[in-house]
């Protein structure tokens, strides 16, 4: 292995290496997240089915949700509708990283978008206004996904076999929504998006009991529209 | 291939659908990142997504005021150092001694 990267100019690892290196700490935001999801496959009954959501689906709250319906023996219409449901937010992600995939090999064109998620989103999403080349953002957005898909399933699979013993304290809770506050945070806004990002935080909180996912969607269009108004 | 088996990988085709919606968009309906409503979008969502999983599910009374304290402690630590690991760990870290108070 060390020899094939011998003949790799250092340039050309550059991106993957930054890429790697932005998303190690989402990962260790997410792996308790990861490890809650792997105790709920180890407590399923239908294991292999608990088990093929990590690679299949590739979201937290998507593969929770099926999970738990599978568990409850839940019409198979029922788990597709919930997961498309909470997963519709991906569409968006997938919408606004669509300049990565813009002047990319076909191979990435079909690959790259199964790597879209939350935290993905989150570390791709800025570098979208520095110019970068295809290439250079097409190896940022890999070493980022490499890192984030193995940690995601190293941390499912700990979880089957760890989850049996784990407790569910507020400090794992909190490991989610601290780190995508924290991404939202740690860029200043203008005060119009600002308050956006407020009321959708709010509305995402109230609305998070909403079934079938539809608070999360519904809190995207209110932070959009309270954006739009304020900027009017 | 069970029941279940086969809802799981129709959901996976239909979430990497989702993912991949845009690439079958014309030209015209592509996003243009430069545009203020466009750059908005970003933060909202994940604002959204956050303001969800902060709800919670079942866990005892008294655990919400910790998580919301530990949350805002992670946007004053990001915003003051720019460290998204650091804010992130401060908050567990200000979680579990909250958990262990309340």
């Amino acid at each position: 292995m060390s020899a094939v990267l011998d003949h790799v100019p250092p340039a050309a690892l550059r991106p993957w290496r930054d890429g790697a290196a932005d998303m190690t700490p989402l990962v260790l935001a997410v792996v308790p997240f990861a490890i809650v999801v792997g105790a709920a496959v180890s407590s399923s009954p239908d294991l292999a089915a608990a088990a093929a959501t990590g690679p299949l689906l590739y979201g937290g709250s998507s593969q929770l949700a099926a999970i738990g319906q599978l568990a409850d023996h839940a019409p198979a219409v029922l788990v597709l509708a919930t997961a498309t449901v909470i997963n519709l937010r991906l569409a968006l992600y997938g919408y606004l990283l669509e300049p990565v995939f813009r002047d990319q090999p076909r191979w990435f064109r079909f690959l790259g978008p199964y790597f879209v998620i939350d935290p993905q989103f989150a570390v791709v999403a800025p570098r979208l206004g520095e110019g970068l080349s295809p290439t250079t953002l097409r190896r940022y957005y890999l070493g980022a996904a490499a890192v984030l898909w193995l940690g995601w399933q190293v941390g499912t699979l700990a979880g089957v076999l760890l989850g049996p013993v784990l407790p569910a304290t507020a400090a794992v809770a909190v490991v989610s929504p601290a780190y995508l506050s924290a991404t939202i945070g740690k860029a200043a806004r203008d005060a119009a998006t600002t308050t956006g990002v407020l009321a959708a935080g709010a509305a995402g909180l109230l609305g998070a009991h909403l079934p079938a996912g539809l608070g999360l969607v519904a809190a995207i269009a209110v932070g959009a529209a309270v954006t739009k108004a304020a900027r009017s | 291939m069970s029941t279940a088996l086969l809802a799981v990988f129709v959901a996976g085709l239909a979430a990497y659908g989702l993912r991949a919606l845009v690439l079958v968009l014309p030209d015209r309906h592509r996003p243009d990142p430069g545009a203020g409503s466009f750059a908005a979008l970003g933060p909202i969502t994940l604002a959204a997504l956050a303001g969800g999983q902060l709800a919670g599910h079942g866990e005892a009374a008294g655990a919400a005021p910790v998580r919301l304290l530990a949350v805002a402690l992670a946007v004053g630590v990001a915003r003051r150092w720019g460290s998204v690991g650091l804010a992130t760990a401060a908050a567990v870290g200000a979680a579990a001694l909250g958990g262990l108070v309340a």
